[in-house]
């Protein structure tokens, strides 16, 4: 090693530092904070400012130096904060302060050091500048430019460029503003070049960036990226400061791209996409007016971390808007862009926005959509409509066709025209363009060299009942690169495209593990507590500014604390070592690391200790970082004693700490899987493949489900072929045992190890069955009409009752002229306010077929808001095209309908008022067609009770969160798919089939499943058996046993949450790992009991 | 014919026709009163109603109060209970906890007169399963409950300094209420108020019983009637008793299906918007 | 009492899901809060006793808050639900007893509101300076 060490006292502590190093260096070191204002770790020390200045005593005689410059020696007294420093950098301040009052660097550090008002006389009110040359001294010795230097001499010093005038030198890179202590520098007076912000991709470009960045705060992983073309090392190769700052020595200009060859055996292709780039549409102006944003950027701009700290402002003034309008089909269901089809999740979207700003300002904002037809398909989606209707969104049925900017105002007028067909034109503070989706340019390239198949639009192209496949085996799709979708649907097909990668890799399935071997635990009963202690420097990150030598030794005085040490990094391998040989060196039986985040680095040290044969739980974390050093960073020596504190009450709990056990809970490999529809089968199929035995119960005597009475899709799926071929792979599949004519009577269990019985209709006798995973598939049934002389007259049917007679090729069709069909019938109405989501479709495959079977025939259909979501916008637009006629109805004013007789024939005559037209249209019809609702099976009320799963309030099986956990539920190891889930397509019924699958081999493909520790346990000699604790337990984990009267614990279910343990009003329920003592102990240290 | 005249004879044709096996009412013997099991028809001429012993059949501990011993060693009996308003209302609230069970017990309700009301400061003196006697008003507003609210923050600290102070940690309170059925109590628990001092800790001895009762207060009473030392309790539950309504739209011992608010998700018992948050 | 110069003792409970993030995120984003306030780190803001938050009170805490998941957003489902009816109740009780409401705060804060987390700190710190220290002596003979 270089340099040899030199031994100094700061503050009264005992300091070695290397030569070279001067004095501020060395008390920084060791967590001495000294105020600094010219001086910059990358740049040579100037000793301009003097705000550095320490005492420093030697063989008696003591002075005042700078401590930036002032190099160690050996055996020096230093004094940071004496009075005379303290005095001398009151003075210092105060002249400070007259030269630069409104610099906020400068009144923080006066505020710190109680300098309230300066006697000097101020020159000039608003300067910044306090001299300390660190932006001339950047751009010469880091940037290599000069462009920038002290000019002028004594009073009239200041920096400026040569002749103040602008100059070519200067990059504009915007290192001299960066350095500035007080915001001194304006960048426009120095450069020739535009001032160009590197626009965040994250903020939407709506705020900048530097060239060395973190994407997003909570990015994965967290680390920072250089920006190579904007970085000044690597245009010019110079300044490298980061690289020189960096403790953990992690810059590494020489990186390059590696192209690494990985062997896979499945591919899943999940590259997103990308927003529709409304400036080419200039009629609304994007790009030209800065208060017409895209969705997107609203979403930042609402954002608490984004551009405007979630402050709902706009752009042009930063000031708050009072009318916002959002126009809807922006690059959607417009094929003049070449983007014909519908985005999907605009409307939704939009509305969120329009609710989630109302909630943000406290002031009344007054909100507009301009839509075509409002899309809330996804489930429960219409009701969020229904509440952004009443919370006062207005919806104007309109098209937008142009925005101008009203002069001078920054405010935007919106010329449309409604539903009377005449122009408008209103005026709004701020204008949002619900952007749709297109794929990435990236991903059509990446499509292209995989070789696989793309529609017309650039979407990966799947099969109508392969939802996750694309045209090449062994390759998957997932998310919006296979169409426009939402969240949970995207979610689906990645758990959907995952389960169908596992199922063609089952036979490799854990060949290339290895799992780690501990030793054994020790026993540690009856031990009094022997607790080490690491306190983290994390390089300057806590030492900078939290004393952390002196925060560990207050913390070798505490209680039971038999070993503590500071490293400069307890995260790193070589601490591990250290811990583990403190752990047998002090024969430690707990042990506490004060330092970041037990969110991230909890696990290590969990590990770490049992590697050392450590129980895991006998760790505790203290967050002297995240929640300390870094929030605290101007207040060091309070940020020390908040340490102190923390660790303190860390220790006062790890005293407290038991080993805990982790259950291991063997699982069955079998599935039982109720409802034999496509849903059903499907994913029954998928486990079987995989080896799984599957128990199929199905309520009739044939599989199928409602998909028998489909027969074709709109999209000119083959459904009958399709499901004949389903049921033929179910029938056999010796691993698939099909329970027909039955239904389930009782469950119990839990996840790995369900027992249900199953019950044949007319029987008495019972079937056990033991599985270790449930999925519910129990579909949906067609609404039953009651109006619409639906059931009095022949000639009134549903889609699917005509749909038969149209594959029958019926006379009733061939003879037909006039056919009326009528959407939303038992759907979006105040007894079923849900969208059944496929009934546009099907009307329109059903208009569709009639055209093809006779083109002249006339077809009518009566609608509310047309939902053609995704690409079946096309065969809307193809309907439309053939002559199929759309007419609007109000929910208020419904159609009416009544018999009528023509020539003999029995009609049926509808009379409807068409809102566009603004008159009653009259239709005899030889046919109408009813679009039902789809509604809950009935037996779904029963599954859900025996499974203990809940439905929503329209009687469809509520997952457990409804964007992330799509198939799942709260009870661990039971599914849900299908229209049992809400109304959807076959591909999509499939598609969730699969993902319930592919969450069902989670817990098959195991042998064994480890509960959490962290669990609730009952003292049995205190409990009353009064069953709060069951009555709060979301899981069903804690009961209470009828014959003992005593709550009972499933540690196999409880998630470890710790409400029943907050509930029991005896504390005879305590949550291991965070027991009231436990807690009580913490708070007691905190409060100096 | 009086009241009792009439309990007596529907008791009476309650075990005669064998709807019942036995009747649970109190007995007077001697002059003294006391909790009794009638199944012999010639000995109901001794039942009586009386208020002094209300809520006996339920006193803690839950699990061996009269009535759930009862129910234990006769596992197959159906028991007739002669209830008034606030014991309804307390085997409704114990069934939920699984400490009685209703199938098993037929009420026979009785209704108390206006002065019982008014001892009591009862709001609500008579059952919900009312068989006998004539509904009357209970008595609306308290002048412990003005008097409260209409003190300022200081003004209340120090009304509780005064009340609190003279506990004497007798227990009497929670020993008296139905509704405190815990085996072991968190008020004699060192982790919670520190053991060995008078008056008990303030202000989380007392604290401890009235959040842990807040919804499920009966208004009953009998705590301030138990207190020898006469702090107004009762004074903190009807507060309490009203802010559970007018939060969640729910009162204690009306239906044994009504789970507590504070057990309940808010989709399940929802909480009124307008009132989540708190202000004085 | 002076309240010039009170340093309150802030005490909160964090749901480990969210706000405890939310506090991280405050932490890597740098956002400076004051130092008053301790963390204790729950599984879910549900674990929270109301008794807790008083014994804290009754040993001098000046403010407490209890900082979980936004409605529907709860790791656990619906402890958050218990969370806020429990606080309503307790808020009440103290309100009776004449302690200041307002020195126990139940806030949402998710695991992006590194920004929301600071906020509601400074706030409630500066609230609780207002409120001045926990006048307990006054209940106390």
């Amino acid at each position: 090693m270089e340099g040899k060490e030199i031994a100094l006292k700061i503050d009264g502590r005992q300091v070695s530092a290397k030569k070279g190093m001067t004095l501020l260096e060395a008390a920084r070191s060791v967590g001495i904070n000294i105020p600094t204002l010219c001086y910059h770790p990358a740049l040579t020390p100037f000793g301009a400012c003097r705000i550095c200045s320490v005492e420093v005593t030697r063989k008696g005689k003591s002075r005042v130096v700078a401590s930036c410059v002032y190099p160690v020696e050996e055996g020096l007294v230093v004094k940071t904060r004496s009075d005379r420093i303290m005095r001398e950098r009151k003075m210092l301040l105060e002249l400070l302060l007259a030269r630069a009052p409104k610099a906020k660097a400068i009144q923080d550090l006066a505020h710190e050091y109680g300098v309230g008002e300066t006697r000097f006389k101020t020159e000039d009110e608003d300067n910044l500048c306090i001299l300390c040359g660190l932006c001339a001294r950047v751009c010469e010795e880091r940037m290599g430019r000069s462009a920038i230097t002290f000019v002028g001499r004594g009073i009239d010093k200041k920096i400026d460029t040569p002749f103040h005038i602008q100059t070519e030198d200067c990059m504009a890179c915007g290192a001299c503003a960066s350095v500035c202590p007080t915001g001194a520098i304006k960048l426009e007076d120095i450069t020739k070049h535009r001032i160009l912000p590197i626009p965040s991709e994250f903020d939407q470009g709506l705020d900048g960036r530097s060239p060395i960045y973190i994407s997003y705060p909570q990015g994965v992983p967290n680390v920072p990226v250089i920006d190579r073309d904007k970085c000044v090392h690597f245009l010019t190769g110079e300044c490298g400061i980061c690289q020189e700052v960096c403790p953990a020595g992690a810059i590494d200009y020489e990186q390059e791209d590696e192209i690494t060859e990985i062997e896979v055996g499945a591919i899943t292709l999940c590259p997103g996409f990308d927003e529709f780039d409304p400036t080419s549409l200039f009629n609304y102006g994007y790009s030209k007016y800065p208060n017409v944003v895209t969705s997107i950027e609203f979403e930042r701009m609402l954002s608490a971390s984004g551009p405007f700290e979630g402050k709902l402002v706009r752009p042009s003034d930063r000031k708050p808007p009072q009318r916002i309008a959002w126009i809807q089909c922006v690059g959607s269901r417009d094929e003049s862009l070449g983007y014909g089809y519908c985005s999907s999740v605009c409307c939704t979207y939009a509305i969120k926005e329009a609710i989630v700003a109302k909630e943000h300002v406290p002031f009344e904002v007054k909100e507009t959509i301009f839509f075509m037809d409002i899309r809330t398909q996804g489930k429960d989606f219409d009701r969020f409509y229904e509440r952004g209707k009443g919370e006062e969104i207005e919806f104007v049925r309109a098209k937008v066709y142009g925005v101008e900017e009203v002069d001078g105002t920054g405010n935007l007028n919106l010329k449309y025209s409604g539903d009377d067909g005449k122009p408008s034109l209103r005026e709004f503070d701020l204008v949002v363009l619900s952007v749709g989706l297109r794929p990435s340019v990236e991903s059509v390239a990446l499509a292209r060299r995989l070789g696989i198949q793309l529609n017309k639009y650039g979407f990966c192209n799947t099969g109508v009942f392969s939802p996750v496949e694309t045209s090449k085996p062994g390759i998957f799709v997932a998310g919006a690169f296979s169409g426009p979708r939402d969240i949970p649907e995207t979610v689906m097909q990645a758990s959907g495209a995952a389960g169908s990668a596992a199922a063609l890799l089952a036979p490799a399935r854990n060949t290339l593990t290895t799992v780690k071997e501990f030793p054994p635990e020790k026993d540690i009963t009856g031990e009094e507590p022997r607790i080490g202690v690491f306190v983290c420097h994390c390089g300057i990150n806590i030492g900078g500014y939290v004393d952390v030598p002196q925060v560990t030794e207050y913390t070798k005085t505490l209680p039971n604390v038999v070993y503590a040490e500071d490293n400069l990094y307890t995260c790193s391998q070589d601490t591990q070592e250290k811990i583990k040989t403190a752990i047998k060196d002090h024969s430690l039986n707990r042990v506490v690391v004060a330092s970041c985040t037990p969110r991230t680095h909890e696990p290590l040290f969990q590990e770490t200790i049992r590697e050392a044969g450590l129980n895991k739980y006998l760790f505790e974390m203290a967050n002297i970082r995240d929640q300390c050093s870094w929030v605290h960073m101007h207040e060091p020596q309070k940020a020390t004693e908040k340490a102190k504190e923390l660790v303190a009450m860390t220790v006062a709990k790890a005293r407290l700490k038991k080993p805990l056990e982790t259950l291991s809970i063997p699982v069955t490999h079998s599935a039982l899987v109720i409802g034999g529809g496509v849903a059903g089968m499907m994913s029954a199929l998928m486990l079987a493949e995989q080896g799984f035995e599957i128990h199929l119960v199905e309520k009739d005597g044939k599989l199928g489900g409602m998909a028998r009475r489909i027969h074709y899709t709109v999209d000119s799926g083959e459904v009958q072929a399709f499901l004949l071929d389903l049921i033929k792979k179910i029938e056999e599949h010796h691993g698939i045992t099909v329970h027909y004519n039955a239904q389930v009577v009782n469950a119990y269990g839990y996840v790995g190890n369900f027992t249900s019985e199953v019950m044949k209709h007319g029987d008495k006798a019972v079937e056990k069955i033991v599985h270790g995973a449930t999925i519910i598939a129990t579909g949906a049934q067609e609404y039953k009409p009651r109006e619409y002389l639906y059931g009095e007259a022949p000639n009134v049917l549903t889609q699917l009752e005509l749909e038969e007679k149209i594959v029958e090729r019926s006379s009733d069709i061939v003879n037909c002229n006039n056919v009326v069909m009528i959407q939303c019938v038992g759907s979006r109405d105040d007894e079923r306010p849900y969208c059944s989501r496929v009934c546009c479709n099907r009307a329109i495959k059903n208009a569709l077929m009639l055209k093809e079977i006779k083109p002249d025939m006339n077809i009518y259909v009566l609608y509310r808001d047309i939902r053609t979501y995704g690409f079946y916008e096309e065969y809307y637009q193809e309907a439309r095209q053939k002559g199929v006629i759309f007419l609007r109805y109000d929910i208020e004013d419904k159609p009416r309908v009544s018999h009528v007789q023509d020539d003999g024939r029995s009609l049926i005559r509808i009379e409807s008022r068409d809102p566009i037209l603004g008159e009653r249209v009259l239709i005899d019809a030889d046919i109408l067609a009813l679009s039902v609702a789809m509604t809950p099976s009935e037996g779904a009320e029963e599954t859900a009770m025996l499974y203990k799963v809940p439905l929503n309030e329209d009687g469809f099986f509520l997952e457990a969160h409804v964007k992330l956990r799509p198939v799942d539920f709260a009870t661990d190891g039971v599914f849900v798919c299908g229209l049992a889930h809400a109304p959807k397509s076959i591909g999509e019924s499939i598609a969730q089939a699969k993902a319930a699958a592919s969450r069902a081999m989670t817990v098959l493909s195991k042998d064994t499943i480890m509960a959490e520790g962290i669990v609730a346990s009952v003292d049995e000699d205190i409990c009353a058996g009064c069953g709060i604790c069951e009555s709060v337990c979301p899981y069903g984990a804690i009961v209470v046993n009828k014959e003992r009267k005593i709550a009972e614990v499933n540690a196999a279910l409880c998630k470890g949450c710790g409400t029943c343990c907050a509930a029991c009003p005896s504390g005879a329920v305590q949550q291991r790992g965070f027991t009231t003592e436990e807690i009580s102990a913490m708070l007691e240290v905190a409060l100096g009991v | 014919m009086s009241m009792i005249d009439n309990v007596q004879n529907l008791a009476r044709e309650w075990l005669d026709s064998k709807e019942v096996d036995a009747i649970f009412g109190l007995k007077e013997q001697d002059g003294y009163i006391a909790p009794y099991l009638f199944t012999d028809v010639g000995e109901l001429s001794c039942l009586v109603i009386s208020n002094q012993y209300r809520l006996c059949y339920t006193c803690r501990p839950a699990k061996e109060n009269i009535l759930s011993l009862m129910l234990q060693t006769e596992p197959n009996a159906k028991i007739g209970v002669v209830v008034r308003g606030c014991e309804e209302r307390a085997l409704i609230e114990l069934a939920k906890r699984g400490q009685v069970d209703l199938k098993r017990i037929k009420i026979l309700g009785v209704a108390c007169s206006k002065e019982d009301a008014e001892e009591c400061r009862c709001e609500k003196p008579y059952p919900g399963n009312l068989v006998l006697g004539e509904k009357v008003e209970g008595v609306s507003g308290d002048e412990n409950v003005n008097a409260l609210l209409s003190k300022s923050l200081p003004e209340r600290r120090a009304f509780w300094k005064h009340e609190f102070s003279k506990c004497i940690k007798c227990y009497g309170c929670r020993n008296v209420c139905p509704m405190c059925i815990c085996k072991d109590c968190k008020m004699e628990q060192e982790l919670y108020t520190e053991t060995g001092w008078l008056p008990p800790g303030i202000p989380m001895f007392h604290f401890i019983r009235f959040y842990h009762i807040s919804d499920r207060c009966i208004g009953c009473g009998e705590c301030e009637k138990a207190c020898p030392v006469d702090i107004p309790l009762l004074t903190i539950f009807k507060l309490l008793q009203k802010d559970v309504k007018d939060l969640f739209d729910y009162e204690a011992g009306m239906d044994v299906e009504q789970e507590e608010p504070l057990l309940t998700t808010l989709d399940e018992t929802p909480m009124r918007e307008e009132v989540m948050d708190v202000g004085v | 009492m002076d309240k010039k110069g009170f340093e309150p003792k802030i005490l909160a409970f964090c749901c480990n899901w969210c706000a405890y993030a939310g506090a991280d995120l405050a932490g890597v984003s740098r956002m400076q809060y004051p130092p008053n306030i301790r963390i204790i780190r729950v599984m879910c803001s549900g674990r929270v006793e109301p008794e807790l938050v008083v014994k804290a009170l009754s040993l001098g805490t000046d403010g407490v808050l209890v900082l979980g998941c936004h409605i529907g957003d709860c790791h656990y489902i619906s402890g958050n639900h218990r969370t806020v009816k429990r606080m309503a109740i307790l808020e009440r009780i103290l309100g009776y007893l004449g302690i200041d409401p307002a020195r126990v705060k139940l806030e949402w804060v998710s695991a992006a509101e590194g920004a929301r987390f600071a906020q509601v700190v400074s706030d409630f710190t500066s609230k609780i300076k207002e409120l001045g220290p926990i006048p307990l002596q006054e209940l106390r003979p």
